[in-house]
């Protein structure tokens, strides 16, 4: 058996530094480029396999503008993106893998970060009763979302909160994408890497990014991610006005497909109806011309008979965006949810949340938002109503000092962390926001809620007195108080089950 | 020693606290400014503040005691010329000068009707004279400014509609700047029951009762040791379409006003330095405080004109029944005396005077100017 060989070589960047990398006999290698690693491993050099595309003048000048001026992870003041500041940027810099350099000699090529560790295998990944060793394999979503899952230990397998949170992630990247023009082109399982035990995720293979009538794509995406129209329009000439190219619209079509496999473990198309006893046309029909939701209301003919599980367990906010997504928006693009609203709408399911008291629960949460009926659909356990409490926020109503309107709802368990944005009106957990600290917790004692003060100036109690830092505020159903006396502030009302 | 005694411990003239919240209590043991930027003082067990020292003002704070107690002492104060700027205060202050209150810290409305206004009313027990600062959308309260004593608020709320919320504050903030906040909480609700309160009793049943004595038109009395007067225009029977404003001017050294805002009217309720404002009840009623004026105005003279919305020449005074004017103060009720028959439609009801340096009430006799457009010239305000 031959011994496979590494040595250590040096590349010529463009900006004139030299970088070290280990070439090895047999890099890996995806469907453009081979890699290697740098020896400390934290990058990665990537050349590509046609070398058409490295000497692409196109492909170059769109490489460079990546690299700098469509770059949210680096700051506006330092050549980065439009409207990116040293914080947005550091945020961001952890849910992309975004090329930092390109290489010059030998031949032209692009510098990553290495995938973070955390989306890589490690140790007792799988199942002790399956043979298989995922050390050092990507976390590709499929793992968790396909049959394959079968394999995984449970502690890989994360649980509602951290599938919740990825998708959170996720839609958040693709905002700040789409808000400066871009479009990934190429979002699949196999671009988004996941970590349900962190409930992170990172977009990979940013290099293909699309700047839509600039740069076209060069590539249709990857099959069960690839839009309706795309699919259909796949046959015409590139050049054919007719032809529908991956672009913004797209995107949002994956991303919901995305979602959907991250909560439902499932795709979102796939059902038993047959359009073509031929495999390749009833495939190109099932995910083109004829693509139906499988939970589509109105058509129930490619709903799987033994549906378990359903968008109606998300919540209204998610149903109306997965409706809104695979019914209205399958065949019309603009229809779609934009990467903002599923943003929104995942964030307040996500303050839905409810710990489910079974510890043998499959999915550990589940989305309380009928009060009058809290019932795990995982595993069937039903919470006492006197287990169960709402929080409902308020925000003044500008000009009309005194009034107020929804500013959402807030499942409450004991322990729950409360921040700023549960507490100030027009503040949102994203990447501007700079206070992240908790500020309060719930408290749940002998069958009492209380809202425990952690570092939140000026927070009031019912009675209007202050709460300060250390005190609690005793939750009495249908009280109504003003969270704090800072501007802005949300006006709280106590539900009880 | 607490962290915001700490601040104190230099013994500075001039003290900046940082915003934020901090625990009492506080001591402050030597004369000083403090300015707190809006910093909050509390603490467990009242007061949260003792003064000491004399001289020293203190602005810019929120005081207060997380206490369940009621009637507390929020801020003792034990010296000599101590100041306030913008200082809110939950509880009482104790010391020379300042009174007793007792008011809610939230007045719950509960459950009103949808789409109907709804009216409501609250107990006050106000320890000095203070007006109310109220920016609560569609919540109308009918007096602004009070006198010390007891009190019942009345307060209206404009249709709502069904399940809307109403949460607000307003203040009460005195002429030293104390502001007192009080919190208004209420939901509509189709169904609820609609609320409505009995008519507005006349104002004698609502200040506090004490003897009364009478006084002749043109009697000069020295101004006795009270803080504020209210001086009520009062009638027996007053005809429809006819109203009476108050008109109060502030006259300096040469008995002429020093600028237009030396009147005090319904266009004009207060003066700036709210030594003399309008009490806005149904009862035509002015408040002067006389220590609130400035030294170089000599005296203010009260009137009441008939306001006729048809402007008929023969709507006057001669249409009211016995009018009188009340001349109340802390204590009650100081003077009282009667108009007499009138043909005018305006009546001087007092005039106040400094004379060496001490103060005077003078009940006019039966002086009835033409109109109020010559009594404003005669007074140096320019008319249209």
């Amino acid at each position: 058996m031959k011994r496979l060989s590494s040595e250590k070589k040096k590349v010529v960047l463009f900006d004139g530094s030299e970088l070290e990398y280990v070439k090895v006999d047999n890099p890996p290698r995806g469907s453009k480029k081979y890699v290697y690693f740098t020896p400390d491993k934290k990058k990665v050099v990537q050349f590509y396999i046609n070398k058409e595309d490295a000497v692409s003048a196109r492909n170059r000048e769109r490489l460079e503008k990546i690299l700098k001026a469509y770059n949210p992870t680096i700051a506006e003041t330092e050549g980065g993106a439009r409207g990116a500041s040293k914080q947005t940027a550091e945020y961001f810099h952890d849910l992309y893998c975004w090329p930092v350099a390109l290489v010059k000699k030998p031949e032209f090529g692009i510098v990553c970060p290495a995938y973070p560790p955390q989306f890589l295998f490690g140790e007792n990944a799988s199942k002790k009763s399956i043979n298989i060793n995922l050390k050092g394999l990507e976390k590709k979503s499929t793992w968790f979302t396909s049959s394959s899952r079968r394999f995984l230990s449970d502690t890989e397998k994360g649980d509602l909160r951290r599938m919740l949170s990825v998708s959170i992630e996720l839609s958040r990247a693709v905002r700040r994408l789409h808000a400066a023009g871009l479009a990934h082109s190429d979002l699949s399982c196999n671009n988004v890497l996941i970590d349900p035990i962190s409930g992170t995720c990172v977009v990979i293979d940013i290099d293909s990014l699309v700047v839509p009538a600039l740069y076209p794509p060069e590539v249709m995406g990857t099959r069960g991610y690839i839009a309706p129209e795309v699919i259909e329009s796949m046959a015409l000439k590139f050049d054919d006005p007719a032809r529908k190219l991956p672009c913004i619209n797209t995107d949002l079509f994956a991303l919901a497909v995305l979602i959907y496999e991250y909560l439902l473990k499932r795709h979102p198309l796939r059902g038993p109806k047959i359009h073509s006893p031929v495999v390749e046309e009833d495939d190109f029909l099932s995910n083109g011309a004829k693509a139906l939701f499988i939970e589509n209301p109105h058509d129930t003919s490619n709903r799987p008979s033994e549906l378990k599980g359903s968008i109606r367990e998300f919540g209204t906010f998610l149903e109306k965006l997965f409706l809104k997504a695979f019914v209205d928006g399958l065949h019309n693009p603009p229809a779609r949810p934009s990467a903002s609203e599923w943003e929104r709408a995942l964030v307040k399911t996500y303050d839905l949340l409810q710990p489910c008291p079974n510890a043998n629960c499959p999915e550990g949460w589940f989305v309380l938002q009928d009060m009058n009926r809290p019932i795990c659909p995982y595993c069937g356990r039903t919470l006492r109503r006197s287990e169960v409490a709402h929080l409902r926020l308020k925000q003044p109503l500008a000009g009309r000092y005194g009034h107020w309107q929804p500013a959402g709802e807030i499942n409450l368990y004991d322990k729950m962390p409360l921040f700023k944005w549960h507490f100030i009106a027009n503040t949102f957990p994203d990447e501007k926001i700079r206070d992240r600290e908790m500020k309060a917790y719930i408290s749940r004692q002998n069958g009492e809620w209380y809202l425990v003060n952690q570092n939140m100036e000026g927070m009031l109690s019912p009675k209007g007195n202050l709460v300060p830092k250390g005190s609690g505020v005793h939750l009495k159903d249908k009280s109504l108080f003003v969270s704090s006396n800072q501007p802005d502030a949300l006006l709280m009302e106590v539900l009880k089950g | 020693m607490s962290a915001i005694q700490k601040y104190f411990a230099s013994g500075a003239r001039q003290i900046d606290i940082k915003p934020g919240e901090y625990e009492g209590p506080l001591t402050i043991g030597h004369s000083c400014t403090v300015d707190g930027h809006g910093a909050t003082l509390w603490s467990k067990v009242p007061p949260a503040l003792v003064v000491k020292a004399s001289n020293v003002k203190i602005k810019n704070l929120r005081v207060e005691s997380t206490t369940q107690a009621r009637n507390f002492v929020a801020i003792d104060v034990l010296g000599k010329n101590v100041f306030f700027e913008d200082v809110e205060v939950y509880g009482n202050i104790r010391g020379q000068g300042f009174g007793s209150w007792t008011i809610p810290r939230v007045i719950e409305l509960g459950e009103f009707a949808a789409n109907e206004y709804n009216e409501f009313s609250a107990r006050l027990e106000v320890g000095e004279s203070c007006r109310l600062i109220n920016s609560v959308h569609g919540l109308k309260i009918d007096a602004q400014n009070f006198l010390s004593g007891d009190f019942e608020l009345r307060m209206r709320v404009d249709s709502m509609k069904d399940g809307a919320i109403l949460y607000g504050s307003f203040l009460l903030e005195t002429f030293d700047k104390v502001s007192r906040r009080i919190y208004v909480s209420g939901r509509a609700r189709q169904g609820a029951p609609i609320r409505r309160l009995p008519p507005v009793p006349s104002t004698v049943d609502l200040l506090p009762q004490a003897k009364k004595s009478s006084a002749c038109c043109g009697q000069r009395l020295p101004v006795p040791n009270a803080d504020t007067f209210l001086v009520v225009f009062k009638a027996k029977s007053i005809p429809l379409g006819v109203n009476v404003d108050p008109y109060v001017f502030c006259l300096g050294v040469d008995n002429k006003v020093r600028s237009n805002t030396d009147l005090v009217s319904f266009e004009n309720f207060a003066h700036e330095t709210f030594g003399v404002y309008l009490d806005a009840r149904k009862d035509y009623a002015v408040v002067v405080c006389p220590r609130k004026l400035p030294s170089d105005i000599q005296a203010v003279v009260v009137c009441f004109a008939i306001c006729d919305v048809a402007n008929r020449s023969d709507n006057n005074f001669s249409k009211v029944t016995a009018p009188r004017v009340e001349v109340w103060t802390d204590d009650g009720l100081y003077r009282e005396y009667g108009l007499g028959s009138a043909s005018g439609k305006l009546a001087v009801a007092l005039d106040i005077h400094k004379s060496k340096g001490r103060w005077y009430l003078r009940a006019p006799v039966g002086e009835l100017p033409g109109d109020l457009g010559k009594l404003c010239e005669l007074y140096g305000l320019e008319t249209m």
